[in-house]
């Protein structure tokens, strides 16, 4: 291993401390980057490290709280009191969301401002809440939004059940571009505190980080890491997504970083759940 | 007396506004006006007429409570089509009438509008929606509620019906996920089939227990045994049309809700088809009659070729009757048994 690649890794080691499906050391670092044999891929491979946006479970417990406070703050001088805000975890049991509005709901004390709690999938209660309030704002709750894509399936689905006047907001701590668009077209305000540029994705076709050639040639080993994946390799719809949380890599995450699907042939440094062999 | 004033139209309910001049910025779309409500052609040409001439008449806008940005109440294609423009590079700006938040029921008046204009909305939200109406207004009487909200009687009605399922299985149609949502249609097409158990048979609904039955077929349509919702429909038109031959129907009715394995189609074709099928036959027979009576052939000079027709149709009539009666015609051109 060379000076830089040993003081590149015992960095990262730090930077993402706390990554909760597979903890990551300097073993685990090697054992990614001993994959790329030429010396300019490791090279190219641990530049990319750079453009991670990590999000340890710190700074996203931290942002929720202070997003959380700002919107009520907000809300309130707008006339809408906290007994008329409805608080909305968008996922099944076991996701982010619900953990995200678990969290907020202990340390924001939620229950005791009098803010509604509701599960998006509990439509009849819901749908029984809008109507009795008649107004407010609705606040979807999670750690991340990528595309949208997820997030407008299950708006388009709840939202011929809301009956009133609502402002309707998204507590997200980080969300890519692509996001921002998907709610702004589906009426939903995002409250966050990172916006996640196109163009600071070495990997997007929009971005000018890299010179062509190494971006070609990193598209090209993410692809090879699962040659079954769509996308190629780049993520969900090509995102190219370089924001990690402790809890999981998003899907939009390119699969450089998350491996082959069981972690074979190809091992990742931050393989999703659902990239781990069971 | 609210009632009668909202019947004149979610008009009535929306105050009159200011008037100001907004960018697309300003703007959010409408969350109840999803884009593929709109009709392409349409908006092309409004599209064009925009870009001409610019908004001529003003959207009218609320700004939410604690939103920054207006909300749209009428003027959404408009708005679309100024957002489309925009991103070819024209700038332009939307003249809009700003006025308060309609109140829960305006606003649940205009979702019915939107969708009685524009999109069919589902059976479920429509219920729900008709429900709140209901009870804010205290109105339950059909005329009126078909004024309020534009539906049909046959639309109330099938509301009303939904609603009077209980909660339990209401909620199996609120199910966020398509793939184990049951449909609210369900409940409309099950009531006929249900009322004909309690009614029919009432050993196996004490046996059952109401809920039990439903639960039996939905377990039933859980495990693909109904195909469709409509099928149904084929219980009871089996019913219907069996009319010498209901307590069969009824005996495959009590089988079809014990055994989970017994399909729909499987269990009723029978009385279903076969009575079509006779009924066009007989039918067929008359028509035959009618038409041979009608071309009047009794005193033709070349008979030949006529009776060779006849004999053909006399022979596949005597070749029915005969399996008809239960007898079987030999394979092969012998004579016919039993005549």
């Amino acid at each position: 291993m060379m000076l830089h690649e040993w003081w590149k890794c015992r960095r990262a080691v730090q930077k993402f401390q706390g990554y909760e499906p597979q903890p990551i050391t300097k073993e685990s670092l090697m054992r990614w980057l001993n994959q790329f044999q030429d010396p300019k891929d490791r090279k190219l491979v641990l530049s990319l490290l750079d453009s991670i946006l990590y999000l340890n479970e710190r700074d996203v417990q931290r942002a929720l709280l202070e997003l959380n406070r700002r919107l009520l703050h907000r809300l309130r001088e707008a006339g809408i009191p906290p007994d008329k805000v409805i608080y909305v975890q968008i996922d099944d049991a076991g996701s982010s969301s619900p953990v995200m509005l678990n969290f907020l709901r202990n340390r924001a004390g939620l229950d005791r401002l009098g803010c509604k709690l509701v599960d998006s999938r509990n439509i009849r209660g819901f749908n029984e809440m809008t109507s009795q309030l008649g107004d407010g704002a609705i606040v979807y709750v999670d750690d991340f939004v990528g595309t949208g894509d997820q997030f407008a399936e299950v708006r388009e689905f709840i939202g011929d059940y809301i009956f009133g006047s609502f402002s309707e907001f998204f507590l997200v701590p980080s969300i890519c571009e692509e996001g921002v668009h998907q709610l702004g077209r589906i009426g939903v305000e995002p409250i966050t505190k990172y916006v996640h540029s196109r163009s600071a994705r070495p990997l997007h076709d929009y971005s000018y980080i890299l010179d062509e050639a190494s971006k070609r040639r990193l598209i090209e080993l993410s692809a090879e890491m699962e040659p079954s994946c769509y996308y190629r390799g780049l993520g969900y719809k090509y995102t190219a997504g370089m924001v990690v949380l402790y809890r999981n890599a998003p899907d939009e995450l390119p699969r450089i970083f998350r491996g082959s699907i069981n972690q074979n042939p190809k091992v990742g440094i931050f393989p999703r759940h659902s990239d781990l062999p069971i | 007396m609210l009632a009668k004033k909202l019947t004149t139209g979610t008009a009535g309910v929306v105050p009159s506004g200011s008037l100001i001049q907004l960018s697309t910025t300003d703007i959010i779309a409408s969350r109840n006006n999803p884009r593929h409500l709109f009709d392409l052609p349409q908006l092309e040409a409004l599209k064009k007429n925009i870009s001409e001439h610019g908004v001529l008449v003003p959207i009218t806008v609320f700004r939410p409570k604690g939103q920054q940005k207006y909300s749209i109440l009428d003027g959404e294609r408009r708005y679309r089509c100024c957002v489309e423009l925009e991103e070819s590079g024209k700038q332009l700006t939307i003249p809009a009438n700003v006025v308060e938040p309609p109140t829960k029921i305006a606003g649940l008046l205009y979702m019915f509008s939107i969708h009685n204009f524009r999109e069919q909305w589902e059976l479920m939200p429509t219920a729900l929606g008709l429900k709140t109406v209901m009870e804010t207004l205290g109105e339950t009487d059909n005329d009126t509620l078909c004024k309020l909200t534009g539906l049909s009687e046959p639309q109330v009605e099938r509301c009303k019906k939904l609603l009077d399922v209980p909660d339990k299985y209401q909620q199996l149609s609120l199910d966020s996920n398509p793939e184990t949502r049951i449909p609210s249609n369900f409940w409309i097409e099950l009531h006929p089939v249900l009322s004909l158990v309690i009614e029919r048979l009432p050993k196996l609904a004490k046996e059952f227990t109401r809920d039990g039955v439903i639960d039996a077929l939905l377990a039933k349509y859980r495990a693909g045994q109904i195909k469709s919702v409509i099928h149904f429909r084929r219980i009871m038109e089996a019913y219907e049309v069996a009319e010498n031959n209901r307590e069969a129907v009824l005996h495959r009715l009590d089988k079809y809700v014990r055994d989970i394995n017994l399909e729909t189609r499987e269990a009723f074709d029978e009385f279903v088809v076969d009575n079509r099928r006779i009924q066009g036959a007989v039918d067929a027979c008359n028509q035959f009659l009618k038409d041979i009576d009608r071309l009047k052939v009794d005193y033709t000079l070349d008979r030949k070729e006529l009776r060779d027709a006849l004999r053909k149709v006399r022979d596949y009539a005597d070749k029915l009757m005969a399996k008809l009666e239960g007898g079987d015609a030999p394979s092969s051109g012998g004579k016919i048994k039993g005549k």
